[in-house]
């Protein structure tokens, strides 16, 4: 009895692993394919269960088909989009800290509240210089020194500019994040406790669900770039202050007004921050001039929290 | 913009509520019926074909939440209402309904087509609708490089009781269609049913410069969208390569200098440790003879 | 003078591989004791994850990297200091020589786990070997801690096979048959012909030679995971040299107080003389003078120039590190230099004074480069969590470092039982040895 339970137990396991892989079938009529297979090879079937729940008998070497594609995803992903550059274009004027980019990255990569790929700075240059708000992605550099830095080539940088961590790789050395100089990477320092649906099929240019002890950044939303969609904090900003889109196509846009980079980096007078590292950052930043709202507006509305966070802020470059 | 402005306003009245944000608003609230808002769109395409967009989307703390899956009916003529189709919203929350050409549309007084969307509603949604007129106009648009630069030329008019009106002082873009939307690069003034715009040197092209130029009405007050394409070889030829150097450390592959420093230094080493084991098997031998 | 003679040679220098005394027994009940809470600590963090520890996301690295550099340091200063030794052939050397090989081999066998315990999946780490990147100076490192351990025990295995003939043929003391019998292995067949003596020194010098090259290397490759990064404070020039003047300083603070504790315990006091340690003193007193030049050339240049980032750490280290900086690079420098420069302090517990507060602060000096820098990136680390702006070790780690230094004790307890500690044919050599 207690043996039966337990051979049930492992199977169920067994199961939910394959079921990972089924779901690639259902995609895109796959699984007619799954099923020719079916009929020329072993013929050693193997009971699954789909994402539906259902209980299907599939070939074994079918399902070891599905194990490659599992793993082509992740090859794919290392091929960037062709003829593509992608850039984001971050108009400070326009930033009041409303902090949704967070929110909707946190929700579409199913991080935990307190991991963020998208941060919020309060930055302040010099004494007397105005304060202003600086959302900071991952700048997605042409001279990626996290890239150069990987022992193992976990993370890597894409023909369209892209970087991505592939956290099935990632041992978590760590050594991305020391040589980030934006820190923009973060750690799992803990089992995220995220549980991926069923059906998920592991792709670094969505990197979900978050892996314990390997590190994650923002992936300019490769995945929605796919489907020519905007990435989800350009998506979400209530402000129209992150602009993306393609150098090569010279256009950016904010979901509601589209411009070319060109001219928006001509009359704005756009720049990269910390330009002289030479790291090449794909992404652009507008001075806060004419602002939209306020230092003090990006304040208002704030979680105590999160208000902490920006309670020591002061020039620190200025001190002395 | 414009649906943009509650946002503000609600983000700072409700920090307490982020919790909730949290939630996929599909998933919130269980039992809850929520109100969605329709977003109503008119397309004449190039080939003439007139399209009713119905976007369905639910306002929520990240922007919009498009809903996939219901059901959109279409209706026309405002003084007694007649389904026209209906067609079940996409992924993006869009129902697209194309007018089928043999239907004759009824317009009103002010020669306007009058549009009608409308989403029934169900246990988890609110019923909701919106409604649209239009005008219908007839664009046409040749496109012309010669010397003097490349010319487009638009043409539009419209047809009240089988006269045929020019189309004036109306302003018309032209766009080229980019990655996540259209961008403008020019615009012209209709006058007497003609406009004629310049089209700017520096439109970035695919790889031979082929490029798609659009003349559009775009969400004109009166006219809606209405659009004419055309394919020209007018752009930069344009095309992303990474340039190869030798020196970069972040390529999959490592720079020459270093694999060959790396190896010669190995080899040498290695070769060394080869010599001192040598040496100890030799001393095993040499003791083995003696003994 | 204590006449020494090669009789009482052998058998001197063996007790401890004869006989184990009750003080052996408590001292190595001890080393496991704390290396067991080290084992569970370590569970602990590979149950439950990094959070553990007091890393996060700014300061990733923190004293597991410290202790690896350290470690590692010690490594290199013994093959430096042995490799030097031999091939000058320092007449003083006999007794100090095994010393340094052993904490050559043993700290080198530690240092990489503390990388280890930075690592977040440990399950993976076949993956260096199978996707490696030679860009990466990580995979440098791999190649060269295994080159390096290699070489280093090809130099220690070297410099015993004598010694184990010796105890092989020796019917002086009485050995338990199963290590009579593990000496006739390792001694490979070594009876002293002229072709075998001529065979193995020729082996001896090239592997000293290679050694002292290797540790070179292998501690710059190091000192580039800091210095190839942008991070200020570790983006500098001198990085390489300056850590493998660093290993040696802390290697040769090492050796001195290894001497003292052994020469205490194991009664060699005839053997290891204030000769011995006023020569290892000197050493350390160069290489302090060395080491405090380029602490000091470094730090000078940062503070001179004061650009931005490197002023906001410099003002960090003045501050918040204050008094780790003071001891580590005023007194950690400072008092060895004084002691051993001072003839008339050159006392051995002066000296091996002088080394504990050399190792000591060597040890800090690696602490304050590693997490003040950590703690002060390009972006201001703007967090609510404490835990995020300000680094403190936890007793995860502090237990796994006490593991370190249990487990390099019990290595070098358990060695003591098979090999001599103080080579007994480099002591026939030496001068002071009479035949009778």
């Amino acid at each position: 009895m207690a043996d039966n339970k337990r051979s049930e137990n492992s199977r169920r396991r067994f199961l939910k692993n394959i079921g990972t892989g089924l779901g690639a079938i259902s995609v895109g009529g796959a699984a007619a394919v799954a099923g020719n297979k079916m009929i020329d090879s072993s013929g050693e079937k193997v009971r699954v269960l789909t994402a539906e729940g259902k209980v299907l008998e599939v070939d074994k070497d079918a399902l070891k088909e599905l194990k490659k594609e599992t793993n082509e995803k992740r090859e794919s992903a290392r091929e960037g989009i062709p003829n593509r550059k992608f850039i984001m274009v971050i108009d400070l004027a326009k930033c009041a800290n409303a902090r949704k980019c967070i929110e909707a990255c946190q929700e579409g990569h199913m991080l935990p509240k307190d991991h963020e790929w998208i941060k919020l700075y309060s930055i302040q240059d010099a004494e007397h210089t105005a304060p202003y708000w600086l959302p900071r992605p991952c700048f997605h550099c042409d001279n990626p020194l996290c890239v150069s830095v990987c022992p193992v080539g976990a993370t890597y940088k894409r023909d369209d500019g892209i970087v991505l961590v592939d956290s099935k790789r990632c041992i978590g050395c760590k050594f991305c994040m020391t040589g980030c100089p934006y820190s923009a990477r973060s750690f799992h320092w803990k089992d995220p406790e995220v549980e991926a649906p069923e059906d998920h099929v592991y792709d670094p240019e969505l990197n979900t669900p978050p892996v314990e002890g390997t590190v994650g950044k923002c992936v300019f939303c490769a995945d929605k770039l796919r489907n020519n969609e905007l990435p989800r904090c350009v998506q979400a900003c209530p402000m129209g202050a992150l602009y993306f889109g393609d150098l090569v196509e010279d256009a950016i846009t904010n979901g509601v007004e589209t411009l070319r980079f060109s001219e928006t980096m001509e009359q704005k007078h756009g720049y990269r921050y910390l330009e002289e590292l030479g790291t090449h950052p794909s992404v652009y930043y507008l001075p806060p001039v004419n602002r939209l709202f306020d230092y003090e507006s990006g304040l208002d509305g704030l979680s105590d929290q999160n208000r902490e966070r920006y309670k020591k802020t002061g020039p620190r470059d200025a001190k002395r | 913009m414009k649906k943009q402005a509650p946002f503000v306003f609600m983000l700072s009245m409700l920090p307490g509520l982020l919790v909730l944000q949290t939630l996929d608003a599909q998933d919130a609230g269980g039992d809850e019926i929520q109100s969605p808002y329709i977003e109503f769109k008119y397309l004449k395409n190039t080939e003439g074909h007139r399209i009713l967009d119905a976007k369905i989307f639910l306002a929520g703390e990240l922007g919009l939440i498009p809903l996939e899956g219901l059901p959109v009916k279409f209706y026309t003529n405002y003084e007694m209402p007649e389904l026209l189709g209906e067609a079940i919203t996409d992924k993006n929350g869009v129902a697209h309904y194309i007018i089928p050409e043999n239907v004759a549309l009824p317009v009103d007084e002010d020669n306007n087509w009058w549009f009608y969307a409308e989403f029934e509603g169900n246990e988890r949604y609110e019923m909701t609708m919106e409604e649209l007129t239009v005008m219908d106009v007839n664009l046409r648009m040749s496109v012309e490089e010669n010397e003097g630069g490349k010319k487009i030329f638009l043409e539009a008019f419209t047809v009240i009781d089988s006269e045929k009106i020019p189309v004036s002082n109306q302003d018309i873009f032209v766009f080229v269609p980019r990655m996540f939307s259209l961008l403008p690069v020019a615009e012209g003034y209709f006058i007497d049913g003609e406009a004629e715009v310049e089209f700017p040197d520096d439109v970035p092209g695919d790889e031979d410069g082929n490029l798609t130029v659009i003349g559009r009405f775009n969400d004109h007050w009166q006219f809606g969208n209405v659009e004419q394409r055309a394919e020209t070889t007018w752009g930069v030829p344009s095309s992303h390569k990474v340039a190869e150097s030798h020196r970069a450390l972040w390529t999959q592959i490592a720079p020459r200098w270093m694999i060959v420093t790396l190896t010669i230094l190995l080899a040498g080493v290695w070769g060394h440790y080869l010599f001192a084991i040598i040496s100890m098997i030799r001393i095993n031998r040499d003791g083995k003879r003696s003994e | 003078m204590v006449r020494i003679t090669k009789k009482n040679l052998v058998k001197e220098l063996t007790t401890e591989i004869i006989s184990t005394s009750r003080n052996w027994y408590l001292l190595f009940g001890v080393f496991v004791l704390v290396w067991a809470i080290g084992i569970y600590a370590l569970i602990q963090q590979i149950d439950k994850g990094h959070i553990v520890t007091g890393m996060r996301d700014n300061v990733v690295w923190g004293v597991y990297i410290v202790n690896f550099i350290f470690f590692m340091g010690l490594s290199y200063a013994g093959a430096l200091i042995s490799g030097v030794l031999h091939l000058f052939k320092s007449p003083w050397r006999a007794p100090v020589i095994r010393f340094a090989e052993l904490i050559t081999v043993i700290s080198l066998c530690i240092g990489p786990f503390f990388i280890f315990f930075c690592i977040g999946r440990l399950d993976r780490l076949p993956f260096l070997f199978a996707f490696p990147r030679i860009q990466s100076p990580i995979t440098w490192d791999v190649i060269a801690i295994i080159t390096d351990l290699f070489g280093c025990f090809i130099f220690l295995y070297l410099s015993l096979i004598e010694d184990f003939a010796m105890l092989r043929d020796t019917t002086d003391i009485s050995i338990k048959p199963w290590k009579k019998k593990l000496y006739r292995i390792l001694a490979l067949g070594y009876v002293g012909t002229k072709k075998q003596h001529r065979l193995l020194s020729r082996a001896k010098n090239v592997m000293a030679a290679m050694i002292i090259a290797i540790a070179i290397i292998v501690y710059s490759v190091l000192a580039w995971i800091f210095g190839v990064t942008l991070q200020p404070g570790w983006h500098s020039t001198i990085f390489g040299p300056y850590f493998v003047i660093a290993a040696v300083f802390s290697g040769t603070g090492l050796l001195i107080i290894i001497m003292q504790l052994f020469r205490k315990i194991y009664k060699l006091e005839k053997y290891i003389t204030r000769k011995h340690f006023v020569n290892v003193g000197v050493l350390l007193l160069i290489i302090a003078a060395f080491y405090g030049y380029f602490t000091f050339s470094d730090y000078l240049t940062k503070w001179y120039g004061s650009v931005k980032m490197d002023k906001i750490l410099i003002d960090k280290l003045f501050e918040d590190y204050y008094l780790m900086f003071i001891f580590a690079n005023y007194l950690g420098i400072l008092i060895p230099l004084i002691i051993v420069g001072i003839r008339k302090f050159r006392t051995i517990r002066n000296i091996v004074i002088a080394a504990v507060i050399a190792l000591l602060g060597l040890w800090f000096n690696r602490y304050i480069i590693v997490v003040p820098t950590l703690e002060t990136p390009f972006l201001p680390v703007q967090d609510y969590r404490m835990d995020f702006i300000k680094y403190s070790p936890t007793w995860v780690e502090w237990s796994l470092t006490a593991a370190g230094v249990a487990i390099f004790g019990i290595f070098m307890m358990l060695v003591s039982k098979i090999a001599p500690l103080v080579s007994i044919s480099e002591m026939e050599v030496s001068e002071e040895v009479q035949d009778q």
